[in-house]
């Protein structure tokens, strides 16, 4: 029985230790730090100034854990659920509104007064006029176009695609070379990407998601209505797949042109036998209607309400936010846009004619509507032009539906 | 003497052994099955913390979805188109791998290795397959088939039969290896015997190796029926429930109302409805096939 009585205890206490983590040694402060960087060369930025941050703050330790944008978002909720955040959080734009409602992150109005004029990207933190995270890393999307396959189609690519006019015509004109060049590729209904495509429209042709107030949804306005309109047009003449799979085939030569992000650049950068390629503004109705407003997203540093260490948490954000480790970040992940505006005015950025653009691009670029009810809006957005890309819906009625579903969420706010 | 306390001690001994498994099961199994019964009931927020008791308003609400009843519509087509087909697949290779055949080593093993592959895997593997400009577009182009426009994961009207397909090469092997192990139960004597009565390879296959056969078939069309009624990964890495909520299923719905949208209570109660769907067709299922019939008679 004694026998008995001591395997039970030893089986016991593996499961109750043996499933627990490493904590830290006892009189250890930890500063815990959840972020997305996990290609290698991004986070051997953060790594290298995580360590600044300990040389600089002797007997802290940080500890990273990596988060995926595939469910980053569920652990983040799961986390502030089980009231155990960490204490500095990466969070994506679209999110700080809908964590801030809930009053789950700490107010950092104080330091985005004192750094207003030191970084850009400001709106999505925002809400209800007080300020929850701070801009660390910006993007926003722009045209690629593979010149070798416009040229063959007879394009001047003196004279790139400005207008939707232009756009479609250029789509159709290197179409005449398929199966083995598509015109334009365009997103297949993947979740959390769709909004992101078709908004660059709505916004280019004046139309809006919400009203000033945020009361209700304007989203079935005229205009709106109009942008998407053509987003089907052209998606009837376009070759539709996952973002992934477009961004490969345009690498390939495969596509005429695609909207895509600063990681397309640096997939093109390391790859060998791609075509001669351009980038530039995302294209706009028409003269005297509209403007070349492209989507703006971002990451942001945040600091949960229940932090174990708030300060020390501030302190991190500051030495990651600075300009050298903003620029290796962009340097190692191709990016273009750091919201440091000493990092973005750099001649790494200012010189480059990819860069460039992605710099201009991001000036008229546009935040998606800082509200907590935004996760279930994009849904309904998503479905919207998903039902009117397939011809359930005409455009109209896909929108008044949209319109009449978010109005309805944001009632339930 | 007598130790009367002896039984106690045996069922001591025997439940403390148990015990770590059984405080694990209560943990991870009973706990989150109730809670999520409870879950059902509320109109939980996760974030707040807030949980407000709601009676069967989830459920009521359920059957009115369009996006609910779209994905138990997909799943149970889902169902119907998959485990049949699959299950007869699985006997007919058995069959054949149960014969003397060359490299029979070799097939038996060929037809098992998808069930081995990661599900991911093969999942990407078909997405290349099916995508436009893909090796099933390419394929049909050459030899002059029409094309859909799009690749067939974005074609409305074949998603879900693309998916079905890709299912049905994976689990094929694994049930094939179940009813292999079954034939080769089958005593030899009784075919040696039944030929010389003159019956024909059918009437053996009917007369003999079905019934034999039965608790294995029940038993594959059985699991093969759950597992297919919670069908998640596939759609999870090949379509996301598209396009137009084409692929969407009850499991992937679960999904997305709790993991995405955070609506706890709403998940936990579509999450029960799949539940008692599975429970119903699994007794319906088992009725039919006898599976509550006493088997003495016919293995005597």
């Amino acid at each position: 029985m004694r026998l008995l009585t001591l395997l039970l205890i030893t089986s016991y206490s593996l499961i109750v230790f043996g499933c627990g983590g490493g904590g830290s040694k006892s009189g250890e402060r930890v500063v815990e730090f959840w972020q997305f960087w996990t290609d290698p060369k991004a986070k051997a930025v953060i790594e290298k100034a995580v360590a600044e941050f300990e040389k600089e703050h002797r007997g802290i330790k940080v500890k990273i854990t990596d988060l995926t944008w595939n469910d980053g978002h569920q652990k983040i909720v799961s986390a502030f659920a089980a009231g155990r955040p960490p204490d500095l959080l990466e969070l994506g734009s679209d999110w700080i509104a809908e964590f801030a409602a809930e009053g789950v992150l700490r107010d950092v109005s104080a330091e985005a007064l004192r750094t207003q004029n030191q970084y850009v990207g400001w709106p999505p933190a925002i809400y209800r006029d007080t300020c929850y995270a701070l801009p660390w890393y910006l993007g926003t999307r722009v045209l690629y176009i593979n010149h070798d396959a416009a040229g063959r189609a007879g394009m001047n690519i003196y004279q790139p695609p400005v207008t939707w006019d232009m756009l479609y015509d250029w789509t159709q004109a290197i179409n005449n070379f398929r199966p083995q060049v598509y015109g334009l590729g365009m997103n297949a209904p993947e979740k959390h990407r769709l909004y992101k495509k078709f908004l660059p429209f709505l916004w280019s042709n004046g139309g809006r998601i919400l009203s000033e107030d945020q009361n209700y949804s304007v989203i079935d306005s005229r205009l709106a209505i109009t942008a998407l309109e053509f987003y089907v047009k052209l998606f009837k003449e376009s070759m539709v797949e996952k973002q992934a799979v477009l961004d490969d085939l345009f690498v390939q030569g495969r596509l005429g042109m695609v909207f895509s992000g600063d990681w397309l650049n640096k997939k093109l950068q390391g790859a060998k036998n791609k075509p001669e390629y351009g980038v530039y503004k995302v294209p706009f109705p028409g003269p005297g209607k509209g403007g070349q407003i492209s989507f703006a997203g971002g990451e942001y540093l945040a600091i949960p309400t229940k932090a174990d260490e708030p300060v020390l948490a501030l302190e991190l954000a500051r030495v990651l936010l600075r300009k050298k480790h903003s620029m290796n970040l962009c340097i190692a992940t191709g990016g273009a846009t750091p919201a440091n505006i000493a990092a973005g005015a750099d001649p790494y950025f200012s010189d480059d004619p990819v860069r460039g653009i992605f710099i201009r691009q991001l000036q008229s670029s546009r935040a998606t509507p800082a509200n907590p009810q935004w996760v279930y809006i994009e849904q309904i957005i998503e479905e919207a032009v998903e039902k009117a890309m397939y011809g359930k819906l005409t455009a109209e009625e896909a929108l008044t539906e949209a319109a009449r579903k978010i109005t309805a969420q944001l009632r339930e706010d | 003497m007598k130790d009367t306390y002896a039984p106690y001690r045996r069922l001591t001994g025997t439940l403390g052994l148990l015990s770590p498994w059984l405080v694990i099961f209560a943990l991870f199994w009973l706990y989150p099955l109730a809670h999520s019964a409870y879950l059902s009931l509320t109109n939980y927020n996760p974030l707040s913390g807030t949980t407000e008791l709601i009676g069967f308003k989830h459920y009521l609400a359920l059957f009115i979805d369009p996006e609910f009843l779209q994905a138990l519509k997909n799943t149970c087509i889902f169902v119907i188109g998959t485990v049949p087909v699959t299950t007869a697949i699985a006997l007919i290779l058995a069959l054949g791998v149960n014969r003397k055949l060359p490299f029979r080593g070799l097939f038996r093993a060929g037809y098992f290795v998808p069930t081995l592959t990661a599900t991911v895997v093969v999942a990407l593997v078909f997405m290349h397959l099916y995508a436009q400009g893909g090796y099933l577009h390419t394929l049909a182009r050459m030899i002059g088939i029409a094309q859909p426009d799009r690749g067939l994961l974005l074609t409305e009207g074949t998603a879900l039969g693309a998916v079905m397909v890709m299912d049905i090469w994976v689990s094929v092997g694994y049930y094939m290896l179940l009813f292999l192990a079954a034939l080769q139960q089958v005593p030899r004597e009784l075919y040696d015997e039944a030929e010389l009565s003159g019956a024909s390879s059918w009437q053996k296959f009917r007369h003999i190796t079905l019934p034999l056969i039965k608790p294995i078939t029940l038993y594959v069309i059985l699991i093969n029926t759950i597992k297919s009624f919670q069908i998640f990964t596939e759609i999870f890495v090949m379509t996301q429930g598209g396009p137009v909520g084409a692929t969407s299923t009850v499991v992937y719905f679960v999904y997305r109302e709790g993991f995405e949208k955070f609506r706890m209570g709403y998940a936990s109660a579509a999450a029960y409805v799949l539940f008692f769907v599975i429970l119903l067709v699994s007794l319906i299922q088992a009725r039919l096939l006898g599976f509550f019939r006493s088997t003495g008679d016919e293995t005597a």
